[in-house]
């Protein structure tokens, strides 16, 4: 294994390293819980982001309050802030790409307002709603510049004397660069040059390290990667449903020679895709891509949820594997639409 | 000590026969004379669907129907025999199983009809998977109605909502779900015909507020009176049946009839269980399946359930003064009705208050594993009731699949809670 990969792994296993490090340094650092922050708007006013994850098995104190019919990851995140593990944050943003994320914001306040546990930072709810229509959309994109609004006064009272602004495209233009990479990347997968399990620990190390070095880190890692020889697999499989933060489900899909090249899911191939537009108005810019093109159980209509997966799966999958966490209530619908796109 | 199956009001008679009445007209006018019908919701805002003279079917109300008739675990086990896993909802999504089944032999009632139009707001993740299902199985419209996230969380907000809502349920959430209703105006009217008249959404509003006073004087009075003098399952019929039809004429004239019968109980001392000891609260949707197990614990502990949700929603929950701008006051009426009864802090708030209120003396807190939104928020509610000193069981279990369901098991945990935790 070459440095590079070994720092990614490093980076991917150890999630809050990176982020302890920028507060011993002095750095602020603003923690979210999914992909559909704008993690440049962050960026842009000084803070560093960092993706608040966890998955551990044992959730007592925190098993009081949180029912255990919550996925683990959400059951996980709750103890962790609770038990004082994401304490150094700033501020704690919660998007509503699902509604367990709506019932963790609640569920913090309220452990907040009854107990008033010093562990929980601030936390900000992030509305940006995934139903696909010009109402949503409008209502979208004042979440957006509110979020933005929110961060600028955060700036102001943490930075005063201070001139940190970062340029909003300079974020946004590292973004794509990231997603450039990433999309070579996928095009490597489809030529069986890299396992799913090297794919999901490169993509993941992404969201707990400094983007410029996970840049720079990727770049030789995509180099290596390309002089690769082919491996000999059976079958090329995608992998569909809750969202993955391990590498467990893709190695058992592994042992057998078959060979994960993509999955419908932001931990995976999804952290690629399309790139930002650069345009006079960046907020917008940002708001189009979070809107139309990130992956959330909450994106309405259907067709418009699987149109990745329709377009992915003319590439050469063989097979679609669902992941359905143990408690699932909302992916296993899913079934019956993949069934019919897959005739 | 008197008959526990027994209905002990002349209007719960009536209630149940103008329902089923109403579905049987219902499927008349569907059939033969092809008329338009919709399935929405529970949570949705009724009162359009009425103004268009759209009749509706809510989609919880099928649900326990389907339960009520022991139909509830060939459908789930039709379910799973489809291809779809055991954790998925069942309150929600027993009506699509028995569209995808399609035996109209089989289904209560014959079934559910084509509809002209579903609609659901989109609270749980999985709402819009089971209406889009369900939409093209019929080959028929689903017009969602979002849902946006309150973030200003005053815990007592009863105290603001039927006056202060604006401020309670945040301007920038009433002008979006006020937009939306107007979408979906524009729906009901292709399909009606009818042109929406908002001085005729006033009225009904007037309506509304109207059968939820009266309501609210049926609260008063079983808050009050020494010993309750309904039944839960009756209050259950009564409030139910008024509120899929709330604010039309039949649904304000039979809430009086609600409230008159209750009153002359109070006023002659007749008591819904003469023995009455204990006050019990009743968390969670109805134990569809078993409805008996309400009158469980009356003859050997005098334990009677007084309370729950239905009833004493209304008015907290739907009342709503200042109509100025009719839309607006529908929107905030259906804004937040999830949050208000399944999460924190509201829904554990409320319940602490309810209970106090109507000398709670232990309450039985429904979690259904099978229907995650009223799960969520359980734990809060319990810890909400212990803190006012009612004890509190949970019981796992789900209102609509009886198939775990052990009655006598149930019975007997029940029992041994009221001996050893209930003080009285």
């Amino acid at each position: 294994m070459s440095e590079s990969l070994k720092i990614l792994e490093f980076h991917y296993q150890n999630r809050t390293f990176t982020a302890l490090e920028k507060h011993k340094a002095g750095v602020p650092v603003i923690g979210y819980t999914s992909n559909t922050v704008p993690i440049e708007l962050i960026e842009t006013a000084g803070f560093y982001p960092t993706l608040v994850d966890a998955n551990i098995t044992d959730f007592k104190g925190s098993d009081q309050y949180m029912e255990p019919v919550f996925d683990q990851r959400t059951k996980s995140i709750f103890h962790e802030i609770l038990s004082g593990k994401w304490s150094f944050l700033n501020t704690l943003i919660i998007p509503r790409t699902s509604e367990a994320e709506h019932k963790l914001y609640l569920y913090l306040m309220e452990v907040k307002r009854l107990t008033n546990n010093p562990n929980i930072p601030e936390i900000y709810f992030f509305d940006l709603l995934h139903t696909q229509n010009p109402l949503s959309e409008a209502y979208g994109f004042e979440q957006m510049n509110l979020l933005d609004v929110f961060l600028r006064n955060q700036q102001k009272a943490i930075f005063s004397k201070e001139n940190i602004t970062t340029p909003y495209h300079l974020p946004i233009h590292l973004s794509n660069q990231i997603k450039n990479h990433l999309n070579q990347l996928a095009v490597y997968r489809y030529q069986s040059l890299l396992t799913g399990v090297e794919a999901m620990t490169i993509i993941g190390a992404m969201y707990f390290m400094d983007r410029k070095d996970y840049i720079q880190n990727l770049e030789i890692v995509l180099l290596e990667i390309s002089v690769r020889k082919p491996m000999k697999n059976s079958q090329k499989l995608l992998v569909k449903g809750n969202c993955i933060n391990h590498t467990d489900f893709h190695e058992s899909l592994e042992k057998d020679g078959n060979i994960v090249v993509a999955e419908d899911d932001w931990w995976g191939s999804r952290a690629g895709g399309s790139l930002i537009e650069i345009s006079e108005n960046p907020l917008k810019n940002l708001f189009d891509k979070y809107y139309f093109h990130s992956p959330s159980p909450r994106v309405f209509p259907m067709k418009k949820a699987h149109e990745w997966l329709q377009n992915e799966i003319l590439k050469g999958v063989d097979l679609v594997e669902f992941y359905l966490n143990k408690d699932d209530d909302v992916l296993g619908w899913e079934k019956f639409w993949v069934k019919e796109l897959l005739g | 000590m008197s008959n526990t199956n027994e209905k002990q009001l002349k209007c719960t008679i009536e209630a149940a026969e103008y329902q089923k009445a109403w579905f049987t007209q219902l499927r008349k006018d569907v059939f033969e004379e092809n008329k338009p019908y919709a399935i929405t919701q529970a949570d949705m805002p009724l009162e359009l669907f009425s103004l268009m003279g759209l009749p509706v079917v809510s989609n919880q109300w099928w649900a326990a129907i389907i339960s009520a008739k022991k139909l509830s675990g060939y459908y789930l086990d039709r379910r799973k025999e489809m291809g779809f896993s055991e954790n998925l909802c069942s309150y929600c999504s027993l009506g699509l199983v028995g569209t995808l089944d399609d035996k109209p032999e089989i289904a209560p009632w014959g079934g559910l009809p084509k509809p002209a139009i579903m609609s659901a707001r989109l609270t749980c993740d999985c709402i819009q998977r089971i209406f889009e299902i369900w939409a093209e199985k019929f080959g028929t419209t689903f017009y969602p109605l979002d849902s946006t996230a309150n973030t200003a969380l005053p815990p007592k907000w009863w105290q603001m909502s039927r006056n202060n809502w604006e401020q309670l349920f945040q301007p920038h959430r009433l002008d979006f779900m006020t937009k939306q209703l107007y979408g979906l105006i524009g729906e009901l009217e292709k399909i009606t015909g009818k042109k929406f008249n908002i001085n005729e959404l006033k009225t009904l509003m007037d309506g509304v507020n109207l059968q939820e006073e009266i309501f609210e004087e049926v609260c008063e009075m079983i808050a009050t009176a020494p010993k309750s003098p309904v039944r839960m399952a009756e209050q259950i019929s009564n409030v139910m049946t008024c509120q899929w039809h709330r604010g039309s004429e039949w649904a304000i004239n039979h809430a009086k009839k609600f409230r008159d019968e209750v009153r002359y109980r109070v006023e002659n001392n007749v008591a819904a269980c003469e023995n009455e000891q204990i006050r019990l609260m009743w968390v969670g949707a109805g134990l569809w399946h078993d409805t008996g197990f309400y009158t469980a614990f009356e003859e050997e502990f005098g334990a009677v359930f007084v309370w729950s949700m239905y009833l004493a929603f209304g008015p907290d929950g739907y009342i709503r003064y200042g109509l100025e701008d009719p839309m607006r006051t529908l929107a905030s009426r259906i804004v937040s009705m999830n949050e208000q009864l399944h999460n924190p802090p509201w829904a554990n708030e409320w319940m602490a208050h309810q209970a106090q209120k109507n000398r709670i003396d232990a309450a039985i807190v429904l979690i259904p594993k099978g229907t995650r939104p009223s799960v969520t928020g359980s734990y809060f509610i319990t810890h909400a009731l212990e803190k006012v000193g009612v004890p509190t069981i949970e019981i796992w279990a789900d209102m609509v699949d009886g198939r775990n369901w052990n009655q006598q098991e149930m019975r007997d945990l029940i029992e041994d809670f009221i001996r050893n935790k209930v003080k009285k």
